[in-house]
């Protein structure tokens, strides 16, 4: 990129100023108050914007510096600029409420938007950010090691190298991380929704297993009744043989008997259900089972009280023994009729218990299925583990890049720092921490053992050798404000044959108030161009 | 002797679980195997032969009543049948308890056994599953007893957990026909000496093809037998081949243009597949609402040349990337991860 125009229409002290630049060295000389500064910020202004948190901008409340005191409205300005080649018009207003920007291709006329990133792309991409902690130098930032070390990692991990602009690690591996999050949400779901059907299934399970048990034992009561009801039967038929000749019972005694035998029933019955929780068990089976029950109890006290009756009255009057025969052969059928019906009914007792059983085992296998993840459920794990593994990688190989591009680095700070300190020091590597590690004739220095010139110098060298890696995509300008104050005569010369060595590259601005830097690139004969802010 | 061979009805399945059609596949089941049994009131076959899998899952009562009822219809057809691994025997299994009636043979035992019919000079072995797996090759080393016999095997299985059999060595051993189920795709293994009915009708969204019974005269040395498809409902598998400029439109039109051209009983599930611009995803929820779709699968890469993206971004994470990526083991997180890195570092949606 080469600056070739900035307009200045309202921006802080300058008003209706035109400034022309030229390729190569630029140096901007002035007095103290002169506007110097106010140009320095005017041009980053222009390129980055001046919104909150961008670039020198955000730093220093730059906007209310610069906001003009009358015609608050008015405050703009406008760059020519070249980039391959092109001719480009950006014209920018920074009223906040008014806030306007303009982009132009001067050849063909094409209007291209800021707001769309379409000057994003003809600065490579470069963030404010990352231009602030490298080219853009002023006098005493040196300290700007970490925030140095933070942009690397960040940019030489992003495969800057090729030069492809939109390919950033950060941006990939928040993508990667946003979609797994909704990937699990999905899959939660999923499961939440197949943990509601399995727990119904469950449920309904663990009430068949329950009916199952409560049958189970319903049945083995049963059993037992009815074979204690067969015993009293055979026992019955004997007796009555025996007691052929026994007492009579009055009737009143018979009636009161049946009474009892009813109500004990009845209490029976009742017993049985408060022992069953009613609530919780199928109602219609515990009918079932109880009915059976009650049946059966009935069928005790009648076969109980019959035997009794019997023996009494056959113990009456030898007349109506023979009618009394005839009756304890009515007795026996219905002996027989009600231990079948009964027998019957735990038939049916014993259908609903397999049919129950059978629900059961279908259940169970159907849990079984519904519990391995189905389809939808392995293409989500299998696509999340896809971006976990995508993520890990992008990660790993991005920490190699890393790492190789900061050997790459270290040469070419050292190359810096040599050109710069005339060979003085001639090797400077950057640790993991993004600190600076000096070496001279083979020893290390600490930076703290060094003057502050030296260190600036360093610093500088680090910047521009960072700078030159993040800039790859297109070559920024470099800005140094009052930057070689620090410097000594020789160091001052030798620094600026080292910038002038990339000036065919890049155009380089030299904001100074002092003639030296002047004197001293026409001493080494290196070409120029003069601005002078008055 | 003249047959009917039926296997894998499935009773009680509810296919397609979620769709609105579901109920009615569970009722056309019943009603198919119920129209079985009418054409063999009408064809007055001497045997029917039911190779497993009756139901879908443990009988109920109700279930083996409705059945019994049915075979009961055609008192003058042998019906012999056997529990598969979907109906295994349990000891409490109404199979057991079953009043079948005379007409029908049930194998109870899991060890092989055999039902000798004299007066037709036929013989059926068989038995009954009581586990779901049997690896174990029951089947191979079988010989009948009576050569004499037209010797039938009523099989059920053929897949390496589900007791494999080799229909060739079967016969070598002396049967004169293999009447196997449990694959719900039928063919005949052996024409006209060994049949895998395939299910009455298709179960799954994946019991692709026709399904139907088989209907044939059997001789010792083999059986003359056809196919009758049963056309309440086939599932077809469509693919659309997607490409870059594959829009949402194309797709849907192609779905709606299948189901007014293809017959009323076929049931699709739709594939999208090939390469899509890496921009678009698709939205298949509408082809979910349309009828007789039962679900769609996008199986689509994003449409990015890797060789090329290769060759432009070869010094850049990019490329480091896709080599990374594809010098690992392949399968399918490996090729899913080198899509979704790609779409992320190129600054692509991630769609799935």
């Amino acid at each position: 990129m080469q600056i070739r125009e900035a307009q200045i229409f309202n921006f802080g002290k300058l008003q209706d100023r035109s400034f022309a630049f030229a390729p190569g060295i630029n140096v901007i000389y002035g007095a103290n108050e002169a506007g110097k500064t106010t140009l320095h910020d005017f041009l980053t202004a222009m390129l980055f914007g001046m919104e909150k948190g961008r670039g020198r901008a955000a730093s220093g409340g730059m906007y209310a510096r610069y906001e003009p005191w009358h015609a608050a409205a008015y405050y703009s300005g406008a760059l020519r600029f070249s980039v391959e080649g092109r001719p480009f018009y950006l014209e920018r207003n920074f009223y906040r409420k008014e806030k306007k920007e303009i982009l132009r291709n001067e050849a063909d006329g094409e209007e291209l938007s800021v707001a769309y990133g379409d000057l994003d792309v003809l600065l490579g991409g470069i963030s404010a950010e990352a231009f602030r902690s490298t080219y853009d130098i002023g006098q005493s930032k040196a300290a700007a090691s970490k925030e140095l070390a933070a942009i690397l990692t960040e940019y030489l991990s992003d495969a800057a190298e090729s030069g492809e602009a939109g390919v950033r690690v950060s941006k990939a591996q928040a993508a990667l991380a946003a979609r797994r999050k909704e990937l699990n949400l999905d899959l939660k779901n999923i499961k939440e929704q197949k943990n509601q059907e399995l727990h119904r299934k469950m449920m309904e399970k663990e009430l068949l297993e329950r009916d199952c048990r409560e049958l189970t034992h319903s049945l083995a009561d049963a059993e037992r009744e009815i074979s204690r009801l067969k015993k009293i039967k055979a026992e019955k038929t004997d007796r009555t043989k025996e007691e052929e000749a026994g007492h009579a019972a009055s009737a009143g005694g018979k009636k009161r008997r049946w009474l009892a035998a009813a109500g004990a029933a009845a209490a029976g019955f009742l017993l049985n259900l408060g022992m069953h929780r009613v609530i919780s068990y199928a109602f219609g089976l515990f009918l079932a089972s109880e009915g059976l029950l009650l049946l059966l109890t009935v069928l005790f006290f009648a076969f109980f009280l019959r035997t009794g009756e019997a023996a009494a009255d056959k113990s009456g009057e030898s007349l109506r023994g023979r009618e009394r025969a005839g009756e304890a052969g009515d007795e026996n059928d219905y002996a027989r009729e009600a231990v079948l019906s009964a027998e019957h009914m735990m038939n049916g007792l014993r259908d609903t218990l397999a049919e129950k059983e059978a629900r059961r085992c279908n259940l169970s296998q159907q849990i079984e299925t519904m519990q391995a993840p189905g389809v939808q459920e392995r293409e989500l794990l299998r696509d999340i583990q896809a971006l976990e593994l995508a993520s890990a990688e992008i990660t790993r190989l991005a920490r190699e890049r890393y790492e190789d591009s900061v050997d790459e680095l270290n040469g070419a700070v050292s190359g810096w720092v040599a050109g710069i300190t005339g060979g003085a020091y001639d090797s400077v590597t950057i640790d993991d921490g993004g600190g600076l590690k000096i070496l001279t004739e083979g020893r290390e220095v600490p930076p703290e053992a060094l003057s502050r010139g030296t260190l600036e110098q360093i610093y500088l060298a680090f910047r521009l050798a960072v700078g030159d890696i993040v800039t790859r995509e297109e070559a920024m300008p470099v800005f140094l404000d009052e930057a070689f104050c620090m410097y000594d005569d020789g160091r001052l010369r030798q620094a600026l044959t080292a910038l002038a060595g990339e000036a065919e590259q890049k155009q380089i601005f030299i904001f100074t108030c002092q003639r030296r830097e002047m004197e001293a690139l026409d001493e080494l004969g290196l070409p120029y161009h003069k601005v002078y802010l008055t | 002797m003249k047959f009917m061979h039926i296997s894998d009805v499935h009773l009680g399945v509810r296919p397609d679980e979620g769709r609105p059609w579901s109920d009615q596949r569970a009722r056309d089941i019943w009603d198919s195997f119920a129209g079985v049994i009418e054409t063999a009131k009408r064809e007055k076959p001497e045997f029917l032969f039911l190779s497993g899998d009756l139901f879908h899952a443990q009988p109920l009562k109700k279930q083996l009543l409705e059945v019994n009822s049915l075979f009961g219809r055609i008192p003058d057809t042998n019906i012999v049948l056997m529990a598969g691994n979907h109906d295994y025997l349990r000891p409490k299994s109404y199979y057991l308890t079953m009043e079948w009636h005379k007409n029908v043979y049930f194998f109870r035992s899991e060890e092989l056994s055999r039902f000798d019919f004299a007066e037709q000079n036929v013989c059926v072995y068989g038995m009954s599953y009581w586990h779901r797996e049997i690896a174990e090759r029951r089947y191979d080393s079988l010989i009948p007893e009576n050569p004499q016999r037209l010797n039938i095997l009523l099989a059920h299985g053929g897949d390496e957990r589900h007791i494999p059999f080799s229909p060739a060595g079967i016969l070598e051993n002396g049967f004169d026909y293999v009447a196997a189920g449990h694959i719900h795709k039928g063919a005949q293994l052996i024409p006209g000496r060994a049949v895998m009915a395939g299910s009455l009708e298709p179960t799954d969204k994946n019991d692709t093809g026709p399904h139907g019974f088989w209907m044939g005269e059997l001789k010792k040395g083999g059986a003359g037998l056809r196919f009758y498809p049963i056309k309440k409902c086939e599932y077809c598998h469509e693919t659309y081949p997607v490409t870059g400029e594959t829009s949402e439109r194309d797709i849907l039109d192609w779905a709606e243009r299948l189901l007014t051209e293809r017959p009323d009983y076929q049931y699709f599930r739709l594939f999208l597949k090939g390469k899509r611009n890496p921009n678009i995803s698709y939205d298949v929820s509408r082809l979910m609402q349309l009828a007789r779709v039962v679900d769609v699968t996008c199986a689509l890469a994003p449409d990015y040349d890797y060789e090329r993206l290769l060759e432009e971004h070869r010094d850049s994470l990019l490329g480091s990337y896709i080599r990374s990526m594809r010098n690992r083991p392949q399968d399918a997180v490996t090729e899913k991860a080198l899509e979704y890195g790609v779409n992320a570092l190129l600054g692509h949606e991630i769609c799935r």
